[in-house]
């Protein structure tokens, strides 16, 4: 089997009045697709976050490619630019155009030149049909527009790991196709996704594997046959009998 | 950024620089209240009188490079026990309470202090004080008398604020000292002086308690300069006599000739001079003190009005006499009418046949002129006696007509109390008269009149006259207020200290605001910090929890207490950090209404914190908060207006200097409100600017 990207021991999150996450153990391999389901509340994206340290957690350990990135001596930024991360609300930075919003980590992070940068975000941009927007700013831009920057903005750091923290929830349902294509672009690529997602539909069409996770615990674990289909546990059968 | 650190760096570089001055050369400051004339007063932009003069030449003498800080009065004794300076001069009174605080040297003068009254005022004695409206300057001998022996006074900053109270209906009476109290009262023509001084005072200079050795040093010198006449002389040349000298509102171009004349007399027997537009009331009025003065009416008066002023004395300057050939058909002068009539240019003859009989023909000189009536080109001439006589020694064919033609003549009116001015100042005329240096200043003043004289006097030419209509005097106060002696410079000067002051502590509050956001919102965001945090919130506690004019006073007279300072930089300063924890507020404000996302976006493309709070949130709360930044230094460079309080001539400052001198209050403020008022209104259009540019990209 290929190499490990993230081994997760025993995972703790504790806010002052919940635990979020509740001892999560799971490994993610290189060209694995995640994606991460449940109801909510059931400390998904919580778990999500933790993946690139954007929540300290309580307890536990997450090894990435071997090493231990709870602990202080790991340099957290460097860690961070081999983990993508694409958020709900987009979060581009509006006072910068596309095209520097896309450059301005690779080159402050010394990833790339500034002559690299602008020519991978060109490219990328290109590819995804949205180079006449090179130059505008983020206001510009439609939801779906705006997610599809969100995700090449990730992808220009040349990640390990791309993580989608419900990539599409905040998109008008006519912008939601066109998120989910790049998304199922990059993964027939072969790229490393961990995705929080509502669209059951689409999770079970892109996912090498579907996690169910329910009040910070995972309840289920497997192909998404196995989970979204055919799953024994009356909780699993229940969420999806609503949701499907 | 880097380029405001680099002009912080700047301005503790010049901190440490002025400090080294004071170690390396010997320098003595000397505290005074410029606006107590004749011991201090501003002349020209620079401090002037008893105290400056005689502090001036004593120090010369010590080997001190003397520097003269203008303050408020009750600030003088305060520096020189701080130390902010060694000594104090500003005709302070030797009084009991002081003496416990400072030295005083041996006393250099005896005052009085006096009360000023309306002219039609019922208090005719200190026994009528009780219960009416008494101003005094704060700080003064008058104040503590009025205090302890009368009621409470209503204090002032200085002298002329009171005196302008007075003269507004404000106040019954001004108790001050003598002298200043003259020179104000000469300005103003509805106030007078009680002829019997409130109480009897000493003057001396101050020195700290801890500088016993430079008192010795003054106090020995002083002793040489009463010993040699020298305090005396001083003394006496700044109570000169003034010569005032009163023209009709109408005055043509006589008046440049007349000026000319006087001028010079006035400078040779060192008087001062004063020329004013007016009518005869004002003139009395002025004479109705007991002052070192001389009127001189330049309106015809006529017996009756000669008989208001008790003490009067006519000198005649120089007779004019007509000069005809000998078988002229002229016999009598008013047979010149019509005639070709000459006389040396620019002379009294001139002016006087213009005006009385027609425009003669005018020479270069006299001989000139008598040369042309010998050629047989003019009818006659009319010139000087002593010259025509000396002309025509030697011509046969001329002859002087008897009787005098025309009188240059000159009324000095003294006040009652001084006949002995007047008889003083006529001796020496003729004196002057006898040598022949008036001859040659009569020729010199036609001289000239003949080049245009703008150079000389362009103020008095230039004056629109005060009248009684209402854009006639509105024409006037502005004048007064603004053109004369330049006092528009008192403004242009301190709106450059003000724009010098708004300018530099807005850049350092930007740095501190700045500093301290980023502190504050990092130990938010992260809860690390937490040390700084805490010094950040006593900073922001105690700078909005006091008056900025208290910091200000703090910063100049506790922090730098000691230290000679520059007192731009005290106030850059004191606004500096005053402005830095206001900005600082804003600024936390404007980052945190950053959304969360945008720190959590940039931490997760592996920007560090700083790299991400530079590049994503600032810029981002920077446009945010412009308006409320842009609000915070339009309210700054309104709140410099206090540091006059530290005596720095900013805007606000130049306009009291200029009421101070005018009593004028309409002008002066109006003028300053109209100014911060553009000012601002810039500001506001050029953030208004700036905000439309920002928000391009929206």
């Amino acid at each position: 089997m290929s190499e490990t990207i993230f081994e997760i021991c025993d995972l703790v999150k504790q806010f002052p009045a919940l635990t979020a996450v509740d001892h999560v153990s799971t490994t993610i391999k290189r060209g694995e697709v995640v994606f991460v389901v449940g109801p909510s509340g059931s400390g998904k994206s919580t778990f999500l976050r933790c993946l690139n340290m954007l929540e300290q957690p309580t307890a536990g350990q997450i090894l990435f490619k071997g090493k231990d990135v709870t602990k202080h001596e790991i340099s957290l930024n460097s860690f961070r630019q081999q983990v993508g991360m694409v958020f709900q609300h987009f979060n581009l930075f509006p006072h910068l155009t596309i095209h520097k919003n896309i450059t301005l980590a690779p080159v402050r992070t010394h990833r790339l030149s500034a002559k690299e940068a602008s020519e991978k975000a060109d490219a990328l941009l290109k590819r995804i049909g949205l180079y006449d927007k090179r130059d505008a700013y983020p206001a510009q831009l439609s939801g779906g527009q705006k997610q599809r920057i969100a995700i090449i903005r990730a992808l220009a750091m040349n990640p390990d790991v791309l993580l989608f923290d419900e990539p599409t929830s905040a998109l008008d349902p006519e912008m939601v196709g066109e998120v989910l294509s790049l998304m199922k672009e990059l993964a027939q690529e072969g790229m490393t996704m961990v995705v929080v997602t509502h669209e059951i539909g689409f999770a079970a069409e892109v996912a090498n594997r579907v996690i169910f996770m329910d009040q910070g615990k995972i309840v289920v674990s497997g192909t998404p046959d196995e989970v979204i289909k055919n799953s024994e546990h009356p909780r699993v059968r229940d969420f999806f009998s609503k949701v499907l | 950024m880097r380029r405001l650190l680099f002009l912080m760096a700047a301005l503790v570089l010049c901190f440490c620089g002025c400090r080294e001055d004071v170690q390396q050369q010997k320098k003595l400051v000397m505290a005074t209240n410029a606006t107590f004339p004749p011991y201090e007063y501003v002349d020209k932009g620079r401090i002037d009188g008893i105290d400056a003069e005689i502090v001036r030449r004593i120090a010369m003498r010590l080997g001190y490079d003397l520097e003269i800080e203008d303050m408020a009065f009750d600030a003088v004794i305060a520096a020189v026990q701080t130390g902010k300076a060694q000594v104090a001069a500003s005709g302070i009174t030797v009084t009991e309470d002081r003496k416990q605080k400072v030295f005083f040297t041996d006393s250099y003068v005896i005052a009085a202090q006096v009360m000023i009254v309306l002219k039609n005022s019922p208090i005719k004695s200190a026994a009528d004080l009780k219960g009416k409206r008494i101003g005094v300057q704060r700080g003064t001998t008058g104040e503590s008398y009025v205090k302890d022996n009368i009621q409470e006074p209503e204090r002032f900053q200085n002298g002329p604020e009171a005196v302008t109270a007075l003269a507004n209906g404000k106040l019954d009476v001004v108790v001050i000292d003598g002298e200043p109290a003259e020179a104000y009262v000469a300005k103003n023509p509805n106030l007078k002086i009680l002829p019997e001084p409130l109480v009897q005072e000493e003057y001396a200079f101050a020195i700290g308690k801890n500088n016993k050795a430079l008192l010795d040093k003054f106090n020995a010198e002083l002793r040489k300069m009463k010993e040699s006449g020298e305090l005396a002389a001083i003394i006496n040349s700044y109570r000169k006599t003034r010569l005032i000298v009163v023209f009709p509102a109408n005055s043509g171009t006589e008046k440049l000739y007349t000026q000319s004349v006087l001028e010079q007399i006035a400078e040779r027997l060192k008087f001062k001079i004063e020329f004013q537009d007016g009518n005869l009331e004002n003139v009395t009025a002025a004479l109705n003190v007991t002052r070192k003065q001389l009127i001189v009416p330049m309106i015809p008066l006529t017996a009756e009005e000669e008989n208001l002023f008790p003490n009067v004395g006519k000198f005649t300057a120089a007779e004019y006499v007509v000069v005809v050939p000998e078988k002229s058909p002229i016999l009598k002068f008013s047979d010149l009418n019509g005639k070709k009539v000459g006389t040396r240019k620019g002379s009294f003859a001139e002016h006087y046949l213009e005006k009385h009989v027609y425009p003669p023909q005018t020479f270069p000189d006299a001989a000139t002129s008598i040369a042309a009536l010998s050629a047989g080109n003019l009818d006659a001439v009319v010139i000087d006696k002593n010259t025509a006589l000396n002309l025509l020694k030697n011509n046969k064919n001329l002859k002087i007509m008897p009787g005098t033609f025309a009188r240059e003549t000159y009324v000095f009116a003294a006040g009652k109390e001084n006949p002995d001015v007047l008889k003083e100042f006529l001796a020496s005329i003729k004196l002057l008269q006898s040598s022949g240096e008036l001859n040659a200043m009569l020729e010199k003043a036609g001289e000239a009149h003949k080049t245009p004289r703008q150079t000389v006097a362009p103020v008095q030419e230039n004056a629109p006259a005060m009248t009684d209509t209402f854009w006639g005097s509105i024409k006037f106060s502005f004048y007064n207020n603004f053109i004369k002696d330049q006092r528009y410079t008192y403004l242009v000067q301190g709106f450059f200290v003000t724009l010098q002051i708004t300018v530099l502590s807005v850049l350092m509050g930007i740095v501190i605001g700045f500093l301290v956001a980023v502190v504050r919102s990092t130990a938010d965001i992260t809860g690390k910090l937490k040390l700084l945090d805490g010094l950040c919130r006593i900073y922001l506690t105690v700078i909005r929890g006091t008056p900025v004019v208290v910091q200000l006073l703090i910063i100049y007279f506790v922090i730098f207490g000691s230290v000679d300072v520059n007192k731009v930089l005290v106030a850059v300063i004191a606004f500096g950090i005053n402005s830095g924890a206001y900005v600082a507020e804003i600024i936390r404000g404007g980052i945190m209404s950053i959304d969360k996302g945008q720190m959590e976006a940039g931490r997760s493309l592996g920007l560090s914190y700083g790299q991400t709070m530079r590049e994503i949130i600032l810029p981002q709360a920077f446009k945010n908060v412009l308006p409320a930044l842009g609000n915070e230094f339009i309210v700054l460079l309104k709140e410099t207006s206090v540091a006059g309080y530290i005596a720095l001539q900013d805007l606000t400052r130049g306009g009291d200097i200029i009421r101070s001198q005018t009593y004028d209050a309409f002008f002066p403020l109006i003028a300053v409100a109209l100014i911060y008022l553009v000012v601002v209104m810039f500001l506001s259009w050029l953030l208004g600017r700036l905000e439309k540019r920002l928000k391009r990209n929206e």
